[in-house]
C-alpha cells in the first residue's frame, strides 16, 4: 500500500478521476441533454493538465532520485523577483491607463535581468 | 550522518544570513516568513474587506437609506466578493501549506522558494490594483465574476474595471505560483519515512487543494484575457459564444476556489480535533481518499451556477452537486470519530474546530438543497444563495482558520495567545456570524434579490435586515477581540514551548518559532513510523514506561 501509493499515482489516480468525470459530462452532453462540447474541452484539458503533471513527477523521481539526500542549494537574489514582479503589473497598468506604462516596465525588468546574471557569474 | 540531518544543516550562502528588518521579511526566501507574509497580508485585507461589508450592513439596516449610493454600492458588492475571494480567504488558505507543509513533512524549505516569493508579490500587486480600481470614481460594479459584456469598455467605462481584471490575474497568478512549489515540495521534499500515506491529514487537504488551484485557476486567466480583448474590442460581446465561454471559463475556477477555501480548513479542524481529542485522527484513510475523491467531486459542479440561465447540463450537475454529500460525510465520520472517546481538552482551537463542525452543516446542507435545480430556480438570485455560500465561507472556512490560527500560532510566533481573550473572540464570533446570517435565509425565502442597494419599507425586509446588521456589528466586535488578543500577547509575552498542546505532527517536535532551516542538530526530525510520528513516540514511551513497571512490581512479588 504505502509503496504503490506514490507521489506520481496520487496525481494520476486525480487526474484519471477528473477525466472519468469529464467523459459522464461529454454523455451528458452527446445524449441531449444540453450545453456544448466547450465544457468537456475546458474539463478534459484540466484532467490532461493533472496526469501530465503526473508524468512529470515521476520522470523527476526517475531522473534525480531524493533532492533531500544530496543536499538543497540555497537560491541567491531574491530582489530580482520583486523587480520582475514591479515589471509585470507595469505591463498590467497599461491596460487602465495607456500603453506606455509597459515601455516603463523594461526598467525594473532590466535590472532583475541584471541581477541574476551577476549571480550566475563565477566568483 | 543522516540524510535529514545533511540536509538541515545545509549551510546557508552569506547573502541568506542575518537579514532581519523589514527588508529582510521582504526580500525572504525562508517559506515560513513568505508564509506569514501571505497570511498577514490577507489577515489586513480581511479587516478591509470586512469593513466594506459592515458599510454595506449599515446601508441595509433600515429601509430608503442612502449612506451608499445605488452605483457606488455596486462598487462595494463587487470588492467586498473579489477582495474576500482572491485577496482574503484564498492567499489564508495556501499561506497555511506554504508555512507549514515543509514543516509537516520533515522538508527543511519549500521547493522553489523565489518562486513563492514571486507568488507573493504577484499576490500584493494584484492587491493593490483591486483596491485602487475600487478606490476610482469608476470602480468596478460587475460583480465578482465580471460578466462579459457588462465587463467591457462600452458598458463599463473608466480605469475601475481594467485594474479588477489586472488585480485578479495578479492575485491569482500568485497563488498558482505558490500552490505549485507547495505541490512540488510535498512530491519531491519529504523527509525519509514520511511516505504518501504518513502525511498528516492538513497536509493531505493541501495537496488536493494545490491540484485543484493548478487544474482550475488557469480557466480564470483565461477568462480575464476575454474581458481584456473585449476591453479593447467591446463588439466581440455582441456575439453570446464569448460570453458564454466566458462563464463557464469563470465558473470552472468559481466553484472550485470555494473548496481551495475549504479544504486547507478542514485540514486545520481535523488537526485540532485530533491534538486536544488525544487521539490519532480516525478513520485516516478513508478520509484521504474522501478528500481525493471529493476534490474530484467539485471540480466537477461549477455548471450549477449557471442552472438558471438555461444553457446547462442541469441533470449532470445537480447530480455531481449531490453526490458531494458522500466524500463530505465520510470527513464529518472522521470529525465525530476522532472525539468520541477522546480526552478533550476545551482549548480556544478546540472550541474553533467545534463551533465549524455544526456551521458548516448548515452551509452544506443549504448547499445540497440549491443543487436541486428546481429549488434553484425559485431561490436563484435571492439572500437565500448569499446565507447559503456566507455559512461555507465564514461560518466554515474562517471558523476552521480561527482553529488553525490558535493552534500554530504560538508555533509561529514563539508566544501564547491569550485563551481568556480567544473564548471571548470565539464566543463572540459565534453570536455575530449566527445573527447575521440566518435571517438571509428568511430573506431569501421572503424573495429579497441580491445586489438591492435598498428596498422600500413595506416590503417585509426590515426587521431581519436589522438583525443581520446588528450581527455583522458583533463580528466586528469579535475580530476587534482577535486583534487586542494579539496586541496583548505580543506586548506581555508568555514564551510557547516547542511543543505547548502535546501536538502529533512534526512541527511540533522543532522549536517555537522554528530555525531557518526548519530541523537541526538541537531539533532532529523524528523518526516518522505513521501520520501521527509525535503521538507514536510518546504511546511508545508510555508502552515502555508501563512494561518497566510491570517488571519491576513482579519483581518485587518475587521477592528479588
Amino acid at each position: 500500500m504505502e509503496r504503490r501509493f506514490s507521489a506520481a499515482f496520487v496525481v494520476a489516480l486525480w487526474g484519471v478521476l477528473n477525466a472519468v468525470m469529464a467523459a459522464l459530462l461529454a454523455g451528458f452532453i452527446a445524449a441531449g441533454y444540453g450545453a456544448t462540447m466547450f465544457e468537456v474541452w475546458v474539463y478534459g484539458s484540466a484532467s490532461g493538465l493533472v496526469i501530465l503533471i503526473a508524468l512529470g513527477v515521476w520522470w523527476a523521481r526517475r531522473r534525480s532520485g531524493t533532492p533531500l539526500a544530496r543536499g538543497l542549494r540555497i537560491p541567491a537574489r531574491p530582489a530580482s523577483v520583486v523587480l520582475f514582479a514591479l515589471a509585470v503589473m507595469l505591463v498590467w497598468l497599461g491596460l487602465p491607463f495607456g500603453m506606455w506604462l509597459p515601455i516603463l516596465a523594461v526598467i525594473p525588468l532590466g535590472a532583475a535581468l541584471m541581477m541574476e546574471i551577476s549571480a550566475r557569474r563565477p566568483g | 550522518m543522516t540524510a535529514e540531518v545533511k540536509a538541515a544543516v545545509y549551510p546557508p550562502p552569506a547573502e541568506d544570513e542575518g537579514r532581519d528588518g523589514l527588508l529582510g521579511w521582504l526580500l525572504t526566501i525562508d517559506h515560513k516568513r513568505i508564509g506569514l507574509l501571505t497570511i498577514g497580508t490577507a489577515l489586513l485585507l480581511f479587516f478591509f474587506n470586512g469593513a466594506i461589508a459592515l458599510t454595506m450592513r449599515a446601508q441595509l439596516a433600515q429601509p430608503n437609506q442612502d449612506i451608499l449610493s445605488p452605483q457606488a454600492y455596486l462598487q462595494f458588492m463587487t470588492m467586498h466578493g473579489t477582495g474576500m475571494i482572491a485577496t482574503t480567504i484564498t492567499p489564508l488558505a495556501l499561506g497555511l501549506g506554504v508555512y507549514l507543509v515543509p514543516l509537516q513533512i520533515g522538508a527543511p524549505r519549500i521547493a522553489a522558494p523565489r518562486t513563492t516569493l514571486l507568488g507573493y508579490w504577484f499576490y500584493v500587486a494584484g492587491a493593490i490594483m483591486l483596491i485602487w480600481g475600487f478606490l476610482t470614481p469608476q470602480g468596478a460594479q460587475s460583480g465578482w465574476w465580471g460578466y462579459t459584456p457588462l465587463s467591457n469598455s462600452m458598458y463599463t467605462p473608466g480605469p475601475g474595471q481594467p485594474l479588477w481584471v489586472a488585480g485578479f490575474f495578479l492575485a491569482a497568478t500568485g497563488m498558482i505560483l505558490q500552490g505549485v512549489t507547495t505541490l512540488w515540495t510535498i512530491f519531491r521534499l519529504r523527509a525519509p519515512g514520511v511516505t504518501m500515506m504518513r502525511m498528516p491529514v492538513f497536509t493531505w487537504a493541501q495537496l488536493v487543494t494545490v491540484l485543484m488551484v493548478v487544474a482550475a485557476f488557469p480557466a480564470l486567466l483565461a477568462a480575464l484575457l476575454i474581458i481584456v480583448i473585449q476591453r479593447f474590442d467591446p463588439g466581440l460581446g455582441a456575439s453570446n459564444a464569448w460570453n458564454f465561454a466566458y462563464q463557464e471559463l469563470f465558473w470552472f475556477y468559481g466553484h472550485p476556489v470555494v473548496y481551495v477555501m475549504f479544504f486547507p480548513f478542514v485540514g486545520c479542524v481535523a488537526e485540532a480535533l485530533s491534538t486536544f481529542s488525544g487521539r490519532r485522527f480516525f478513520g485516516y484513510q478513508g478520509t484521504v481518499l474522501s478528500l481525493l475523491v471529493f476534490a474530484t467531486g467539485s471540480m466537477a459542479v461549477w455548471g450549477h451556477h449557471l442552472f438558471a440561465s438555461g444553457q446547462e447540463v442541469n441533470d449532470y450537475f445537480s447530480l455531481t452537486s449531490i453526490m458531494l454529500t458522500i466524500p463530505a460525510g465520510v470527513e464529518y465520520f472522521g470529525f465525530l470519530g476522532t472525539i468520541l472517546g477522546g480526552r478533550l481538552r476545551y482549548t480556544t482551537s478546540m472550541l474553533f474546530a467545534l463551533a465549524f463542525i455544526p456551521q458548516f452543516l448548515i452551509g452544506g446542507l443549504t448547499g445540497i438543497l440549491v443543487a436541486n435545480p428546481t429549488i434553484d430556480y425559485q431561490v436563484n438570485n435571492s439572500y437565500f444563495i448569499l446565507g447559503h455560500f456566507h455559512y461555507t465561507l465564514l461560518a466554515g472556512s474562517f471558523f476552521g482558520f480561527m482553529a488553525g490560527f490558535y493552534l500554530w500560532f504560538p508555533k509561529a510566533t514563539g508566544v501564547m495567545l491569550r485563551e481568556g481573550l480567544g473564548k471571548l473572540h470565539l464566543v463572540l464570533l459565534v453570536i455575530g456570524t449566527n445573527t447575521t446570517f440566518i435571517p438571509f435565509f428568511f430573506l431569501g425565502m421572503r424573495g429579497m434579490p441580491r445586489w438591492m442597494a435598498t428596498y422600500p419599507s413595506g416590503a417585509g425586509f426590515t426587521t431581519l435586515s436589522l438583525i443581520s446588521s446588528i450581527g455583522a456589528g458583533i463580528i466586528g466586535l469579535a475580530m476587534l477581540v482577535l486583534l487586542w488578543n494579539i496586541y496583548v500577547s505580543a506586548r506581555f509575552k508568555k514564551l510557547a514551548p516547542p511543543d505547548p498542546w502535546r501536538g502529533q505532527t512534526l512541527e511540533w517536535a522543532t522549536s517555537s518559532p522554528p530555525p531557518r532551516f526548519n530541523f537541526n542538530l538541537a531539533y532532529p526530525v523524528p523518526k516518522v513510523r505513521g501520520y501521527a510520528p509525535l503521538f507514536d513516540l510518546r504511546e511508545r514511551a508510555r508502552g515502555e514506561q508501563a512494561r518497566g513497571e510491570q517488571v519491576r512490581a513482579q519483581q518485587a512479588a518475587e521477592g528479588r
